[in-house]
């Protein structure tokens, strides 16, 4: 081979392989002995990456996040995290729910820590065992657009998804197998006992009730028109409304003796092995911190803090909101069961 | 004397399948432990997964469901591929490149924004004729689902048709204009010789059909990779979501091998670099009218993606912020796609140049290789983690497994491209090439090397292109603190951020066209260096 050729070969490496990894990992490379700390979330980059800012700024620890996507349908961080169980690279999980967390609990993949800016979140927020610590809750909504809705009068309930008033093509809900919409279908499971909840779904799926694709795609469909009403949580529905679309919010079975709603907390928990044991510590003290609840309900990730006296998100009224007869505990065994059956009943 | 040549020739071949079987571990390691751990649980009696395996009505159904709507799918977008293919001469060189250009620009964006783009665009629609007494789309449905489906997959479809129908040699065309039209030279000679370019293309085309949900859901219908997914999100089984997508690899395995003669074939084809086909000009009318449809609906999906995206939603501030903002996703991006490309390209061509010869032994090859085509992107994720969760810790790991998933789930199509441009070399040429001097000789690389120049660079483009897209495998190695400009677009998906979307959406874009204008550019320049074809070789 000709020494330009061997020239050109060296030179195009250089360009195309070696510039870039040292501009991707030149903190990494360089700072081998600097703290950092790898969280691995499923709250939205927008909300999340400012607190990771901020906290770097505050401690001069290095974040290094890994965020999950709403289109993994839940096969994303929940699995890598329970593959990396004996080799764990994350230090910290950050879920935008609480059912994946208590899987992971029972996968052993936790580590107890009993934060100290926790003592005052209410104990059926925390784990039993102390693996992980809800906090700033999201609720599950109805998203309703008024110019859709016409002369009808707006949704109340849940049981609205059966009212003829409302034609079935224009009603949505998100696959109940995934996300938050599962962790609901499980509570309704929990509730409502099995039977009562099968017939429930079975009903939106006879009646023809929209499924689609997540939460996201039935808060656009809602906000564009395409839907007149849909279930959703409260951060989707909120940022319709920020964003000018012709919705309302209705918190769904609030009457004396209604069902109530489901509010899902965020949780935060160690990994068992952490890398970073320490500074998974220091962040899970800053997260669970009162104020920092606080500046999540301002940005808009949470509705409904879960202390008492929180600050009040002003997209929706969430005080005094009437919640679901059930604990979380007793959710989580109906997880795999209803997303089983509710497959069958939604996917053909 | 006899019995010594024949262990010769034996040990090397022995050899050339032991170095084939080490090229091929990348696809073959990740698949090979999703195998093991399916085995290994199979053999403990796992009730999850025996009762996954378990065949009922409800998954039969979705299964048959599935199968019709992805071959329709993918024969709707080949027919409307040709179409554009022939219609490309009826414009200037330039024109026709930049049309080239357009569909090789929306090759890296995410089915699921084009799916997107029509809702959003469709929906403008149906509110700007609500007063009136036309009927609005119903936006939900098979039929909105298939045809979002097929303008989602004309970018690869109209790169199969113009790789299948330009490479027509010129003598066999004019031969055949002497006695037939050209309505007729296309039915009876150019599209039976495309055939295995076609064949495969469908293959492909397939596949990516059949193991994709995004779009349907979006338009209320269930297809089964869904259901792979809800039973892996039930249960967190890598060995269960197996089972349940044991079906489907099935079908699209026996897809694979009805198009094992076309793949095959591709040794005979005669080449990509004529330009035989663009002699064809003399269109009935009602050619003429498909021909320019389909012209008309690749511009369509070129203004549905702009405007369903950022024109309608968004905001060119928006836009510009999401893409300043993105400079460590760019380079990731970047990063891994070139990667990929630099591994890929050399690891697919030296499988081809080991290819088996026997005719079982190339229909086993070319199943084992197409096979990670088939199989659910977090699958293959998840073989990679279980493969290297013990040593993958440190930045270059980071790197390396998105890469790798990269690799794993689309080094067949390289491996596809480059064989055909390999087995249509001229044996002649080829011989004398040998004669001149071993591999990596300056001869060699003068003779061979420019000859199956077109097809590398065409297979770096859509190793390239895919790379770049791909999301369910690279979300579970992606390295900590880095992410895939893919991943940043789902992320801001799920918030709503339009204009963002759109704004990473057009840098995708605008990389996968800078990268294909610098690989066009090196075509040329190298074709131009050796000057080794004739002269319609050139275009």
């Amino acid at each position: 081979m000709e020494r330009r050729h061997v020239l050109f070969i060296v030179f195009a490496v250089v360009i195309l392989v070696i510039i870039p990894i040292i501009f991707l990992f030149h903190d990494e490379l360089g700072t081998q002995s600097s703290r950092e700390v790898v969280i691995y979330t499923s709250v939205d980059q927008v909300y999340s990456e400012p607190l990771f800012f901020e906290f770097e700024n505050r401690t001069g620890i290095h974040v290094r996040p890994v965020y999950d996507v709403e289109a993994a349908k839940t096969t994303g961080l929940v699995n890598r995290l329970i593959a990396e169980k004996a080799h764990p690279r994350a230090d910290v999980f950050w879920s935008g729910e609480i059912v994946q967390t208590m899987l992971l609990e029972q996968e052993g993949v936790l580590e107890r820590y009993d934060s100290p800016s926790a003592v005052d979140i209410p104990s059926h927020y925390k784990s039993l065992n102390g693996s992980w610590t809800g906090f700033g809750g999201r609720g599950r909504v109805l998203l309703v657009n008024t110019q859709r809705l016409g002369t009808n009068p707006a949704p109340k309930s849940i049981y609205d998804f059966f009212d003829e008033r409302y034609p079935a093509d224009s009603l949505g809900i998100a696959y109940p197998m995934f996300g938050t919409a599962s962790t609901h279908a499980a509570a309704l499971y929990a509730v409502l006992g099995r039977d009562k909840a099968q017939a429930f779904f079975n009903r939106l799926n006879d009646r023809g009730v929209r499924v689609v694709d997540g939460n996201s795609v039935v808060r656009d469909l809602v906000a564009n028109g395409q839907l007149t009403f849909g279930l959703i949580d409260t951060d989707d529905a909120c940022g319709a409304v920020e964003r000018g679309a012709p919705v309302i919010i209705v918190i769904p079975d609030q009457e004396s003796n209604g069902l109530g709603t489901l509010i899902i907390p965020n949780t935060v928990a160690i990994i068992a092995g952490a890398p970073h044991k320490q500074e998974a510590q220091q962040f899970v003290d800053y997260l669970l911190n009162r104020d920092m609840e606080s500046e999540l309900v301002t940005s808009g990730w949470i509705q409904i803090p879960v202390r008492e006296g929180g600050r009040v998100n002003p997209c929706m009224n969430s005080s005094g909101i009437r919640t679901m007869n059930t604990t979380y505990s007793e959710i989580f065994p109906y997880l795999a069961q209803s997303q089983q059956e509710l497959r069958g009943i939604f996917i053909r | 004397m006899h019995s010594t040549i024949h262990g010769k020739v034996l040990s090397g071949r022995i050899v050339r399948f032991m170095i084939l079987l080490l090229l091929l571990l990348p696809i073959i390691l990740p698949i090979g432990v999703i195998l093991v751990l399916f085995c290994t649980s199979l053999a403990s009696g796992d009730t999850g997964i025996t009762t996954q395996l378990v065949w009922s009505g409800r998954s039969g159904l979705l299964l048959i469901k599935s199968t019709v709507y992805a071959a329709v799918c993918a024969l709707t977008a080949l027919l409307i591929g040709i179409l554009y293919a022939t219609a490309l001469p009826r414009f200037s060189r330039q024109v026709s490149r930049i049309m080239i250009v357009l569909i090789i620009a929306l090759l890296p964006i995410p089915p699921y924004i084009h799916a997107l783009a029509w809702n959003n665009v469709l929906s403008a629609f149906n509110t700007l004729i609500s007063g009136t007494s036309y009927q609005p789309f119903a936006l939900e449905g098979w039929i909105m689902a298939w045809w979002v489906q097929v303008v989602a997959f004309l970018p690869f479809a109209c790169l199969i048709g113009i790789i299948a129908l330009h490479a027509i040699s010129r003598d066999l065309i004019d031969a055949a204009r002497v006695v037939s039209p050209d309505i007729t030279v296309l039915s009876k000679i150019i599209i039976p010789i495309s055939y295995p370019v076609l064949s495969a293309g469908f293959g492909f085309l397939f596949l990516l059909g059949i193991t994709e949900y995004s779009i349907p859901s979006l338009f209320s219908v269930d297809t089964y990779a869904l259901d792979i997914f809800a039973a892996f999100s039930a249960t967190n089984v890598i060995a269960i979501a197996c089972a349940a997508a044991l079906p489907l690899i099935a079908v699209a395995v026996c897809v694979l091998v009805l198009c094992q003669p076309g793949i095959r074939a591709l040794g005979e084809f005669p080449g990509w670099t004529g330009t035989g086909s663009s002699q064809l000009q003399d269109w009935p009318a009602w050619f003429r009218f498909l021909q320019y449809s389909a012209v008309i609906l690749i511009v369509l999906q070129v203004g549905v993606f702009i405007f369903g995206t950022a024109g309608s939603i968004g905001s060119l501030q928006g836009i510009g912020t999401s893409i300043s903002t993105s400079g460590r996703e760019i380079v990731y991006s970047l990063e891994i796609g070139i990667l990929a490309v630099l591994i890929g390209i050399p690891l697919a061509a030296g499988i081809v140049s080991l290819m088996p010869k026997g005719k079982y032994a190339k229909n086993v090859f070319w199943v084992l290789v197409t096979l990670s085509l088939a199989i659910p992107s977090s699958l293959i994720g998840m073989g990679l983690l279980t493969l290297f969760a013990a040593v993958m810790i440190g930045p270059i790991w980071g790197l390396l497994l998105p890469v790798f998933a990269g690799i794993v789930r689309f080094l067949p199509v390289a491996i596809i491209i480059i064989s055909a441009q390999v087995h249509m070399i001229d044996p002649v040429l080829l011989d004398a090439a040998r004669f001149l001097g071993d591999i990596g000789s300056a001869s060699y690389r003068r003779v061979v090397a420019p000859m199956i120049a077109p097809g590398i660079f065409i297979a770096a483009v859509f190793l390239f292109a895919l790379t770049l897209g791909e999301l369910g495998a690279t979300l579970l190695v992606a390295a900590p603190g880095h992410q895939t400009l893919t991943m940043k677009i789902y992320n801001y998906l799920h918030y709503g951020s339009f204009s963002a979307v759109a704004g990473l959406c057009v840098l995708m874009a605008g990389i996968t066209t800078i990268a294909t204008l610098l690989t066009m550019f090196g075509i040329s320049l190298w074709i131009k260096r050796f000057r080794l074809f004739g002269s319609d070789a050139h275009d």
